[in-house]
């Protein structure tokens, strides 16, 4: 836990540190705010002070007057600079987050991990969450204590006395953040359970929704959600209630400071009260203070409303960043130092350590160029293991020698073929581009001819989403010709053949032998007896 | 444009019904706040420029206020809160079931095209946007306009032309965050779709990365990720530029009304028509009114995303109302046989199932075969009415509806996290306990049932993981045949159980229920069963071409 909150907030860390600049504009141009603020806040104040004390006419005040303009248009413009710097540190600082996650999935596969589809939606929310410690937080951490020292300086120039009110609400910052902090930790972590409980009502309904349908059970459902959400809202509600608390203690603290100032300049302007300065009030100093004293607390207010951005970051930092570094490879495997002519693929003491620590030990072997070599054993004997070592996707420690024909590519033939929404020619041509005629031939040749007839717009025909509208014999076959039009000379197959229909499965085998025959190196990991026995070489695996 | 968005948000703030109370309450507090908070400065200002230039007034009046103000501030924004959020989670709470109705309304061909995991990440996703339709929208603009109109009526006991600059200040703040609002609408959606792309390439290739590394295509994959990236950040970008320079605006006009009505108000004292002590305290309520006014631009920068988020949250879920369900009574005993004749089926452009006909009989095993991805599944759903049939009809005789007749195992065995006594009869229809054990001992599941501490009232965990696959399949199975009706569609029966006990089930049931019309589909037939002894109807074999 601690070792994932930690990396967690070196990542921010790290993260924070591509924007340094921008931040810095940021915060300077806030501080600039402050000050523009206290200066028109002053202006208002003296101008009070000269009309209504030493009754000065408008016209003798027209300099102020003007200055006022100045500073209250200043002020809204300095919002606007501050704001832009804040844009580009959030786009800066995501498209860091971006490019690192790409690396991350880079090194992930390179390490022997496997992805899955949620991987890639890392790229959406998490990333989402990151923004607001960017565009709020992180500036607003370094404002909460530079903005107020500055208006505390200025009043305890005016007044000690209101100087000490307000400074004495100052060692109470650290005590609000803590407070605010806990307040939204826990809301956090009971929000997260509950949404839990609740979602896995509501989930359970959707995904289930055409068996309710199917069974008339919906009335039943809906009062089922109906219930969870009613629960849900209650025990929210508790929660609430406590975290609402901080911020409340927050507002209740600066209306009593502004309370307390006016109360306290009030009565010693009447002269109630002489002690400590009381009795060196005038209406100018009094009304400075009593305006600054909301602003002391807006940095405060900020801070804590941009507090969940924190929390939403570090949580989505947590998914972000590094995950545990997967051991290494002794080295990248040697092109051909030593490799006899006619072999593609020699090694030596080969073995693999699994994410799980186990570990697995291959036997010597080596792999000929041209012809079918089939690698078989039990499921889990590590068949695919040693594919993915052949493919530089898993880390290993021995001996292993391959082909200079390795550096062109490996045509890869995966059981899940990548499919994209569009044409069927597109989803041919993925990887590398053919002439229609040529695409034609191969259909034809990986028994695919009837589909090119079924569909009215031959090749253009648009296929759905993941290869909707075709079979999972035909989507493999599609993936199949792929391997077949490519020049590449190495073609690397994984169960090319399981879960099929008799029909595909024939046709695919036929045509990984066809292209053994043409002088390509083909390699299955299989546990097909048809497909064993069709082969020209096989590595027996066993764990 | 003001009608269509209506159309979109209408039947989500249409839920506000049952919650008008609380939801009064709540602007009452959020205005209360918003005017104590103005109260408090412009009082103080009051007090102090009396206590600096005027000899003799009452100061505990003012003293008293001030204390008031301060406090109930405080209180009222935190009961403002906790009233407001509880009407949000109770509004949420409806508006899931509003949209579960919505969904269940919907034809079962559509719902078969959803997908179930995309389709439960967009509704949350969406679910949550919709809570800013309360919170950040419609409060704070209320809050903003009923808070100013109250200023307004204040200054007009000093000054009418006091009266018009606050409502001036107000329409122009209002206009400017409308336009801002109504610019945010064109550029969510273009978000939301630019968004919705990136997704899906992000999991498509992290789906398919083994084989994309293989290829060595891999770095274009990830450039062409970066553009589609880069074209999202561009889009929030302007999104956030947008309500910058909303926020710019609103400012910039907020000063000048402060500076207007100084100038105003210093004249007023000049002429002598305004005490001083009323200048300032004038001069403070317009810098509190500001304050709420900046506040607006940041809340309805978010309205495109919340109104797009209803949009689709109501394309998704079916536009239309839902309707009252019918009710489908169907006669339990009654023998009825099902026809087929000439069923054709189109999918995606082709023809799966190609002029299909059978008479199907009551009292027999009826088979559809054919080798996996061929169609049977679809030819099934075609029989259920859920895909529409390009020619030829299926009918029952005696003619009756097939929904209310035909007892449907699909091929997935969905299981409820929820008990098994609720997984086996989910329509809560009147059964014994008998009736469950009956059909439990048919399926040879009545010992490990039984074995269980709770029985019947065990929870079967997220998607039954309790249970192996072919337990499952029989639970999904025992569901059917608790549902009792006259005609079995049963998709891949045995998927997952051994083929001995596969034929005695078999040859159990039909025995136990000899009146049922028994349709199997399956990529094995009798033959590879061992022959079960049971009255053998039709075979239909699908071929692929």
């Amino acid at each position: 836990m601690s070792t994932v909150a930690a990396s967690a907030h070196a990542y921010l860390q790290q993260l924070a540190r591509t924007v340094k600049r921008p931040i810095m504009w940021a915060f300077c141009f806030g501080l600039i705010k402050t000050a523009v603020i206290v200066i028109q806040l002053a202006i208002v104040a003296s101008l009070a002070h000269e009309l209504f004390v030493h009754g000065r006419g408008l016209v003798s005040l027209l300099h102020l007057f003007i200055w006022l303009v100045v500073f209250s248009f200043a002020r809204a413009g300095i919002g606007l600079l501050q704001n832009a710097c804040l844009r580009l540190a959030t786009q800066t600082a995501s498209h860091h987050a971006r490019t690192r996650l790409l690396t991350r999935w880079r090194r992930q596969i390179d390490g022997g991990a496997q992805l899955s589809a949620a991987d890639g939606a890392l790229q959406l929310e998490p990333i989402e969450s990151l923004k607001g410690y960017f565009s709020r937080y992180l500036v607003q951490q370094y404002l909460v204590f530079a903005s107020p020292l500055l208006i505390l300086i200025v009043c305890f120039s005016l007044n000690p006395v209101v100087g000490v009110l307000l400074l004495l609400s100052g060692p109470i910052i650290p005590l609000f953040m803590a407070l605010v902090g806990m307040g939204a930790e826990r809301l956090s972590q009971k929000h997260a359970e509950q949404t839990f409980a609740l979602s896995r009502t509501f989930t359970d309904k959707l995904r289930n929704v055409i068996t309710l349908k199917l069974f008339n059970a919906g009335d039943a459902a809906l009062q089922d959600v109906a219930e969870a959400g009613e629960g849900y809202r209650k025990a929210t509600l508790s929660t609430l209630k406590v975290a609402f608390l901080s911020s409340a203690v927050l507002e209740f603290f600066s209306s009593v400071a502004i309370a307390g100032v006016a109360l306290y300049v009030g009565f010693g302007l009447l002269g109630y009260i002489d002690w400590l300065g009381a009795d060196e009030l005038t209406l100018f100093s009094g009304l400075l203070v009593l305006l600054l004293a909301p602003e002391y607390f807006a940095p405060l207010r900020q801070f804590a409303q941009s507090y969940h951005d924190r929390a939403a970051a570090i949580g989505a930092a947590t998914l972000l960043c590094d995950p545990q570094q997967a051991p290494g490879s002794d080295g990248q495997p040697a092109v051909n130092t030593g490799l006899p002519e006619g072999l593609s693929f020699r090694w030596q003491n080969l073995s693999v350590i699994l994410a799980e620590g186990k570990r697995i030990t291959y036997g010597d072997g080596e792999i000929a160029k041209g012809g079918l070599c089939a690698i078989s054993g039990h499921s889990g004997s590590g068949k695919t293991t040693l594919l993915r070592v052949l493919l530089k996707q898993m880390p290993y420690q021995g001996n292993l020698i391959c082909t200079t024909e390795m550096s062109r590519g490996v045509a890869y033939f995966a059981q899940q073929p990548f499919l994209i929404a569009g044409s069927l020619r597109d989803n041919i041509n993925l990887f590398e581009r053919h002439s229609d005629d040529t695409i034609i031939a191969g259909l034809r040749q990986v028994g695919l001819g009837y589909l090119l007839r079924s569909l009215p717009e031959g090749l253009a025909a648009k296929l759905g989403e993941k290869g909707r509208g075709l079979s999972g014999g035909e989507q493999r076959r599609i993936a199949l010709l792929r391997c077949v039009l490519s020049e590449r000379r190495i073609v690397i197959a994984d169960e090319p053949t399981e879960n099929l229909d008799d029909v595909s499965a024939e046709v695919i085998c036929d045509c990984l032998v066809d292209l053994a025959a043409t002088g390509k190196t083909v390699i299955v990991a299989t546990h097909d007896p048809k497909l064993l026995a069709r082969a020209t070489h096989v590595i027996e695996v066993t764990a | 444009m003001i009608r269509r968005d209506w159309r979109f948000l209408r039947p989500w703030l249409k839920q506000v019904k049952g919650t008008r109370w609380s939801l009064l309450l709540g602007l009452l507090l959020a205005l209360a706040t918003a005017l104590f908070g103005i109260g408090l400065l412009s009082l103080s200002g009051w007090f102090i420029t009396a206590a600096a230039l005027y000899v003799a007034f009452d100061i505990y009046s003012p003293g008293a206020g001030i204390r008031f103000f301060a406090i109930a501030r405080t209180v009222s924004r935190y009961v403002e809160r906790l009233v407001n959020h509880d009407v949000v989670l109770a509004l949420q709470a409806r508006w899931r079931v509003a949209l579960f109705k919505r969904l269940q309304a919907q034809p079962l061909g559509r719902l078969l095209r959803l997908r179930v995991a995309d389709a439960v990440q967009q509704l949350t996703r969406n679910l949550d946007a919709l809570d800013n339709l309360l919170l950040r929208l419609l409060l704070p603009g209320l809050v903003f306009t009923i808070a100013s109109l109250l200023l307004a009526l204040f200054w007009s006991f000093y000054n009418p032309v006091l009266a018009v600059l606050a409502i001036g200040g107000w329409l122009a703040v209002l206009l400017f965050s409308v336009r801002l609002a109504a610019t945010t609408r064109t550029l969510a959606v273009q978000q939301l779709r630019v968004a919705e792309r990136l997704r899906r390439s992000a999991m498509n290739t992290t789906e398919s990365i083994t084989e994309l590394m293989a290829w060595n295509v891999y770095p274009d994959y990830e450039q062409a990720l970066l553009q589609q990236a880069d074209r999202q950040e561009r889009l929030d970008n302007r999104q956030l530029l947008l309500q910058h320079r909303c926020l710019y605006k609103v400012e910039i006009f907020a000063q000048l009304l402060f500076l207007l009505v100084l100038g105003l108000v210093i004249t007023e004292f000049e002429q002598g028509q305004l005490m001083s002590a009323e200048v300032i305290m004038l001069l403070l309520s317009a810098f509190a009114w500001q304050e709420l006014a900046t506040e607006l631009p940041t809340q309805w920068g978010g309205y495109g995303k919340t109104l797009a988020a209803a949009k689709r949250l109501l394309r998704f879920a079916g536009q239309n109302e839902p309707e009252p369900a019918t009710d489908a009574a169907h006669s339990g005993g009654n023998k009825f046989a099902l026809i087929l004749e000439q069923v054709r089926v189109m999918q995606a452009g082709r023809m799966v199932v190609d002029n299909v006909s059978a008479h199907l009989q009551a009292g027999k095993v009826h088979w559809i075969q054919g080798a996996s991805g061929i169609g049977k599944t679809t030819l099934a759903e075609a029989i259920m009415g859920w895909r529409p049939l390009h020619s030829g009809s299926v009918s029952l005789r005696p003619a009756a509806s097939t929904d209310a007749h035909v007892g449907y195992l699909t091929q997935q065995s969905e299981m409820f996290d929820d008990t098994l006594r609720a997984n086996l009869n989910p329509s809560r229809q009147r059964l014994s306990d008998q009736d469950y054990w009956q059909v439990l001992k048919l399926l040879e599941l009545d010992s490990l049932i039984s074995s269980l501490p709770l029985a019947l009232d065990t929870l079967v965990g997220s998607r039954g993981v309790m249970f192996s696959g072919g337990q499952r399949r029989r639970l999904a199975l025992a569901r059917v045949l608790l549902q009792n009706r006259p005609i079995l569609l049963l998709d891949e029966p045995f998927a997952g159980l051994e083929r001995p006990l596969a034929k005695r089930l078999l040859e159990r049931l039909v025995k136990a229920y000899p009146d049922k019309t028994w349709l199997i589909i399956s990529h094995i037939g009798p033959q590879q069963l061992n022959s079960p002894n049971v009255p053998d109807g039709e075979r239909i074999q699908l071929a692929s071409y």
